[in-house]
Order: C-alpha cells, then sequence, then structure tokens
C-alpha cells in the first residue's frame, strides 16, 4: 500500500517534470529568438547608452555624457515636444474614431461584412504605400483634400509643406488606419450581453444613453488597451515622417524616433541614440504604468464583480 | 518484442529535437564521431575558395560552401572577387556603369567586378551598417564630402601607396583641387571620378516665347549681376496657375544655396571651419535675394505652385532657368522637344561668381579582403579608360584632367551646348563647400532654417542666429586632428 503511494507520487513528480521539459521544448524557439534578437540588443544599448560609440570604432567609456548632452540638446526638446503633440492629439481621436466606427459596424445591416473589410483593408496596407497615397492626397496642387476645400468654398492648403499643418496632416493620415483598433472595439462590442440592451429599452432607455451606461463602461477594457497600445505606438511613430516630410518642414515632424535614427545612423552617434532609446523607453513605461493606477478608477471588467 | 506505440507527445518531442539538432549541425562546424570532415580547394564562379565539405560514413549530410576567399596574388589582385557598390538613379544610368564594369573585367579577366547598386537614399546608412557588420563592398562609391567622417573612423583604406606605385593614376592627372580634397593627415583617401558642376540650364522655348536674349555664356559678364538675373527671370515669369510660367527655380536641397553666398562673398563657415558666417552682411544679403525670388518678386514658384517638380516643368517650358549639372543632361536630353543650354552662376558683390562643384571618388574599405584587387579596380575606373567610358555615358563630367573637353563634351551632351560654360566654371569658378566630420549634422541644421527663409517665414538674421546657435558648438567639438579637410 506505501509502496502503491510512493510510486503514484513518483509517477505524479515525473509528469510534471516532463509537463516542464515539454513546455520549455515548445518556448525553445522564442525564447532564444528573444534572447539573441532582443534580450541581446536592449543589453547592449543600454550599455551604450553609456558609451561614445560611433559605430566603426570600438565604444568608450562616457558614464552620464549623453544624457547630459540630451539636456542641453534643442532638437531633443523639440522632436519630443512634436512627438507629444502628436500622440496627445493622435490617439484620442484614434480611439473615438475606432470605437464609433465599431459600433456602426456591430449594426445588423445588409453587406456589413463588406463594410467591415473595406475599413479594416487600410490596416493591411504597408505604411511606406499609405503614406505615399496621402502624399498624393495632401498634393496642394492637385491633392483630393484640397479639392474638397475648394468644394466648400474654403482656401487650399499646404498640408505637409506647411510648418503649421503638417502635424496635424499626419494626424488626419493616422486615422486612416485605425481598423486593428476597430477589431478590437468590435470583439468587445460582440462580448456584451444584448439582454443589457433590451432591459434598458423596457427601461425606456434612448440609444445615447445605452451607449453611455452599457456600451461604454462594458468596452472600457478595449478602450483601455486601445490607449495604452495606441500611446506607446504614437510614441514611436517613424515611417510617415521619414517618407512624407523627412522631418520639415523646419523640424515640424521631427519626432523622436526619427532624431533618434538621425543620431544613430547619420551622425555616426550610436551610443547618443541608444541614450535617446531609454529615455523613449523610460517614458513609455511612465505613461503605461500611470495609465494602469488610472486604469483601476474607470475600467471595468465584468469579472471584477464591481 | 513488444512494440511500443509512440504517443503523439513523444512524437512532437522527438520531432522537435530532431529538428534542433538539424539546425544546430547546420550552424555548427563540430564534428560528431561519425562525421568526416575535408577540406578541398575547387574554383567557384572563376574564384578559387576555400570549400568546406562535411560528409558522413556513408551519405552526405551537409555541404557548405565559401567559406573564405584566398588572399589576392601580391602581383595585383588576380583571381578576387570584388563587390563594388554604387548609385545609379535610373536605368540609363545604371547602364553606363554596367558597361564600364564588363569592360573592366575584358580587361582585368582575372579579377570579377559584383556590382551592389543601390537605389535611392540611406546609401551611406546602409555602408555604416555593412562596415559594422563586416560585410562591406570592398570597393564603394562616394560623394567626396561624405569621405571624412568614415576616414576618422577608421572604414576607408589610406590609398597614397597604391598611388605611389601606379603608372595611371598621378595627381597631376586630375584638376588639382578636386584630387586634393581627398588628401588629409598625409593620406589619400579616395580617387576623384566625377565632378558636378552647377550652372544655369535654361529653356530656350521659355526665352523665345518671352522674346528675351538668352543669358552671356562667360563667367563674370559685365551684365550679368544679381541684378541682371532677377530683371532676365522677371521678363520670363507670366500666367496663373497649372500654366504658369516661372523664371526661375532651384531645388530647396541647402547646398544650392552656396553658389548664392559665395558669389557675394559670404559663405555658412569661416576659412578655418571653426565658426559660422551666416550672419555676415554678404551672406544675409544673398540669403534676402533668394527669399524674395520667391516672395516678393516671385519669379521662383512656391513648392504648392511646383508639385509637378522642376525637371517636369523645365520640360514642359513652365521654368526658364534652373541651376543644374551634367548630371540632369540625360533626362533633358530624352525630353522629346526641350531646347536647352547652359550659363554661368551671376555675380552678386563678391570678387568673382562661384558655383558648386562636389565630386564623387571611388574608396577602399579599409577592412577588405582582397586590398590590391579592390585597389585595381579603383585604379582603373578612374583611370583613362574609366573616364572616357564615364563620359561617352553622358551624364557625369570625370574628374581626370584632359577628358571633359569641349569636343568630347560636345558629343556627350550636345552639339549646339555652350560647353565652355562648364569647362570654365569647373576649372576657375568653384567655391569649396565647407566640409567637415560633421558634415550630416551641420546639414540638417542648414536645412530646416533654410526651408523657413524660403518660405519667408524667418528672416536672414533669425536663420543665422539660430542655425549658428547650433553650428558653432559643432565646430568647437571637432578635435584639432580631425579638420583641415579642403572642402568639396
Amino acid at each position: 500500500m506505501v509502496g502503491t503511494v510512493a510510486q503514484r507520487a513518483r509517477k505524479r513528480r515525473g509528469l510534471l517534470w516532463r509537463e516542464h521539459v515539454d513546455a520549455y521544448v515548445f518556448l525553445a524557439p522564442w525564447i532564444i529568438g528573444f534572447l539573441a534578437f532582443t534580450a541581446g540588443p536592449m543589453i547592449a544599448s543600454a550599455l551604450l547608452a553609456f558609451m561614445d560609440y560611433e559605430v566603426l570604432l570600438p565604444p568608450r567609456w562616457l558614464g552620464l555624457g549623453n544624457f547630459t548632452t540630451m539636456a542641453a540638446d534643442p532638437l531633443f526638446r523639440k522632436s519630443l515636444g512634436n512627438t507629444a503633440y502628436y500622440t496627445f492629439i493622435s490617439v484620442p481621436l484614434q480611439v473615438t474614431a475606432s470605437m464609433f466606427g465599431a459600433i456602426l459596424l456591430n449594426q445588423k445591416v445588409r453587406g456589413v461584412s463588406i463594410h467591415r473589410t473595406a475599413f479594416y483593408l487600410p490596416s493591411l496596407t504597408p505604411a511606406v504605400a499609405n503614406t505615399l497615397v496621402w502624399l498624393w492626397i495632401f498634393n496642394p496642387q492637385f491633392g483630393l483634400a484640397n479639392a474638397l476645400l475648394r468644394l466648400f468654398g474654403l482656401p487650399p492648403q499646404k498640408w505637409f509643406m506647411d510648418m503649421n499643418l503638417a502635424k496635424p496632416s499626419m494626424i488626419i493620415m493616422s486615422l486612416w488606419g485605425i481598423g486593428g483598433e476597430m477589431l478590437i472595439f468590435l470583439a468587445g462590442l460582440q462580448g456584451i450581453p444584448e439582454l443589457y440592451y433590451e432591459a434598458a429599452k423596457v427601461d425606456g432607455a434612448r440609444n445615447w444613453d445605452m451607449v453611455r451606461h452599457i456600451t461604454v463602461p462594458l468596452l472600457s477594457p478595449s478602450i483601455f488597451f486601445n490607449t495604452v497600445v495606441g500611446i506607446i505606438g504614437s510614441f514611436q511613430v517613424f515611417t510617415t515622417a521619414f517618407i512624407a516630410t523627412g522631418g520639415g518642414p523646419q523640424n515640424a515632424t521631427l519626432f523622436y524616433v526619427l532624431y533618434l535614427y538621425r543620431n544613430g545612423f547619420q551622425y555616426f552617434k550610436m551610443g547618443y541614440a541608444s541614450a535617446l532609446a531609454w529615455v523613449l523607453f523610460a517614458i513609455t513605461l511612465a505613461f503605461t504604468l500611470l495609465q494602469f493606477r488610472l486604469g483601476r478608477y474607470w475600467v471595468y471588467y465584468e469579472t471584477e464583480g464591481r | 518484442m513488444a512494440i511500443r506505440p509512440v504517443t503523439r507527445r513523444q512524437l512532437l518531442r522527438g520531432g522537435l529535437l530532431a529538428s534542433g539538432a538539424a539546425a544546430l549541425a547546420a550552424c555548427g562546424a563540430t564534428p560528431t564521431p561519425q562525421v568526416i570532415e575535408k577540406v578541398i580547394t575547387q574554383v567557384v564562379a572563376g574564384t578559387p575558395q576555400v570549400v568546406k565539405e562535411t560528409v558522413e560514413v556513408e551519405k552526405v549530410v551537409k555541404e557548405t560552401v565559401v567559406v573564405q576567399e584566398t588572399a589576392p596574388a601580391a602581383a595585383g589582385g588576380g583571381g578576387a572577387s570584388i563587390n563594388i557598390s554604387f548609385y545609379a538613379d535610373d536605368l540609363a544610368q545604371q547602364a553606363v556603369w554596367d558597361g564600364i564594369f564588363t569592360a573592366f573585367m575584358q580587361d582585368n579577366p582575372d579579377i570579377k567586378v559584383r556590382p551592389q547598386q543601390v537605389l535611392g537614399e540611406d546609401y551611406f546608412e546602409k555602408l555604416k551598417v555593412l562596415m559594422a557588420g563586416g560585410v562591406a563592398p570592398e570597393v564603394m562609391e562616394m560623394e567626396s564630402k561624405q569621405v571624412p567622417g568614415f576616414v576618422v573612423r577608421k572604414g576607408m583604406l589610406d590609398l597614397q601607396p597604391y598611388v605611389d606605385k601606379s603608372n595611371v593614376i598621378k595627381r597631376d592627372d586630375f584638376i588639382p583641387y578636386q584630387w586634393d580634397k581627398h588628401v588629409h593627415a598625409g593620406g589619400l583617401w579616395g580617387v576623384p571620378f566625377s565632378v558636378s558642376t552647377v550652372v544655369i540650364f535654361y529653356n530656350i522655348a521659355v526665352f523665345e516665347k518671352a522674346g528675351v536674349k538668352p543669358p552671356p555664356t562667360k563667367w563674370d559678364a559685365p551684365d550679368w549681376s544679381f541684378a541682371d538675373f532677377l530683371a532676365l527671370a522677371k521678363s520670363l515669369t507670366s500666367g496663373e496657375g497649372a500654366t504658369a510660367v516661372f523664371g526661375y527655380m532651384q531645388t530647396t536641397w541647402w547646398p544650392y544655396m552656396f553658389p548664392w553666398l559665395w558669389s557675394n562673398g559670404g559663405d555658412v563657415l569661416n576659412q578655418e571651419r571653426t565658426k559660422c558666417t551666416l550672419g555676415t552682411p554678404e551672406s544675409e544679403e544673398a540669403l534676402q535675394f533668394l527669399q524674395d525670388l520667391i516672395n516678393k518678386d516671385k519669379v521662383w514658384p512656391t513648392p504648392d505652385q511646383a508639385t509637378e517638380g522642376m525637371d517636369t516643368m523645365f520640360g514642359s517650358d513652365r521654368i526658364g532657368m534652373t541651376p543644374r549639372t551634367v548630371q540632369n543632361t540625360s533626362i533633358m536630353n530624352a525630353t522629346k522637344g526641350l531646347r536647352w543650354n547652359v550659363a554661368p552662376m551671376p555675380k552678386g558683390r563678391g570678387k568673382t561668381a562661384l558655383t558648386r562643384a562636389p565630386s564623387d571618388c571611388y574608396c577602399v574599405w579599409s577592412q577588405a579582403g582582397a586590398k590590391d584587387a579592390a585597389w585595381k579596380v579603383v585604379e582603373w575606373i578612374t583611370g583613362p579608360k574609366g573616364a572616357d567610358l564615364l563620359l561617352k555615358g553622358g551624364y557625369l563630367m570625370p574628374a581626370r584632367k584632359g577628358v571633359a573637353t569641349a569636343d568630347s563634351l560636345h558629343k556627350s551632351i550636345g552639339e549646339t551646348i555652350d560647353v565652355d560654360v562648364l569647362i570654365d566654371g569647373t576649372e576657375n569658378h568653384t567655391g569649396r563647400q565647407p566640409v567637415t566630420v560633421k558634415w550630416a549634422e551641420m546639414g540638417d541644421a542648414l536645412g530646416s532654417g533654410y526651408e523657413g527663409v524660403l518660405a519667408g517665414t524667418k528672416t536672414p538674421a533669425e536663420y543665422a542666429a539660430e542655425t549658428c546657435a547650433i553650428i558653432d558648438p559643432l565646430m568647437a567639438s571637432i578635435p584639432a586632428d580631425q579638420q583641415g579637410w579642403l572642402g568639396d
């Protein structure tokens, strides 16, 4: 009897061990990839942030030199300001537009799948192709945007060529790619039980009331997710500015990552670029933690039973 | 014997282990007891290479190739394979280079050239990454102004010892300053092959339509001042909207401000390259002149009036004059119905009219394996045969003396073109772009504010104050041993 219990325990431990081994075997490709291609470069860049590394010469220890340089660098402040402007206007707009888009696409109307596909399609288009399309849309002479303005009797604009309009133009352009966020909202909407709406209707609620008191609270996890991911993504905005404006006019679209790229790959200042990258990481992390902290007050998870 | 069934988990685990083992075997060269490793030498694509072949006793498990290129022969790199990177804007330009490389290989059958054409921008960023990764091409086309940044970081090979032994490449065979700009700290870091002298290209039809005489054909002609230029540009400007004709247009790229600054006695940096001089009266006046051409005199289209692009507008008789280089003549000659000619840059209050004549050169990577063979390629391309083919290609002026003559230029770019403007300009009317090892950073600082000057949102004085505040500390940060480049 004792022997049988011991055998069972041994067998259970063996099973557990085998499961652990299996898990790590299956995880191995990702872990190896992560260590080699993500963690390795991260550690290297963390070290390089404290060094003067000119790419073709061995790095030299600099201590906090790169960070003190940053404090006095006007273009660091300019690029950070541009990125903050872009982030804090584009993310709320993207979240709002994608949520209302998802509500519209959640209606039971004929051909809704075609509409959903149409809205999602731009998210699948490569950023470079998107940017080229928008360069034409914002072409001051022949572009669709000015044609639309003329239709309403408004004066044509220079869009990307105007230092005051270049960033707003990029924000408008960013709305083109909200398909991914819309999809998340759509999934969230479909998870809201119909029962709540029926009960609200019985109580005499209007459509807006239902959106305000049922849809938005129950979508709050999706709003939270899209906001967090949106802010992280917006802080890394690069491709559109790199292709459409090259950071101009007059540095109006010199975003943080574009400035980082210039330092690392054009000015031979890979150490400084690494320091910039870690500062960006710190800023992004701070914003993400802040959102998680604030999220406690407005994000509602059904399972919490609050 | 009882056969135990294989569970799905065992099968998956076995599969994973087998794939892992195969992957490790493919990556690693560690022989197992059953594996024999033998090294043989064989010729691959005309190049002797060490080929490692790993065989199992009964069957071939794996074959790996091209482990290491053999060292070049002492006599001059026989049997080597040389990667060469270059840039070409279109297929026609690419064809010129293909022709040059083919001719080289016919002359040097023991060296195989592998061209690596790079289209578009970021060429130099790519080179940096390739060098850092230890896989850069042995021979590289470079803009001469980019060379110092690579030299001080030990990316380039000193070619002076090779020139000392060469019968083909001598300083005296080149336009002197085009050669000297590659000399620093006793070394020669590139051999120039082409010069892009900027002159005024004008559209004959626009002049005929406006009923005005073409500009002079001599540098420093008494009737070719900034004021004369403006009067002429105004007389060529007419119409509105999509059919408007403008007297003048130049790229908004900042180096094109140099001819105007220099011809007015100004510059971006002082002669020692230690201090920004954009704020001198001569520089500010030249910048004001450019700003007025767009915003006050309206002879130069604003960016929103010129969205078709400069070449298209010039080719469709909507731009009268534009400063370009021989590099643009292939497009112009391919534009149906376009008749064009060239004129010198006008003179402001400087001593003489000056233009920019930047060059391109060929360099050898300091870590190149087959250095002798790489030099042979550079020697041939920048030598008489390469220069001759380059000129015949019709889009570049060789940096070698005596190749770009009036006759040869007439043949390559057009019989009716006033080619003396190009020749005299290249030899006697060029300024030196103030090249330092911080060229890219200085360029970005100059470029962003210059956009404001052209847009009329910034006065030249504001531009000078803002930009000099960035450039002065930048110049001060250059160590003494990295200073002293002649300029491009």
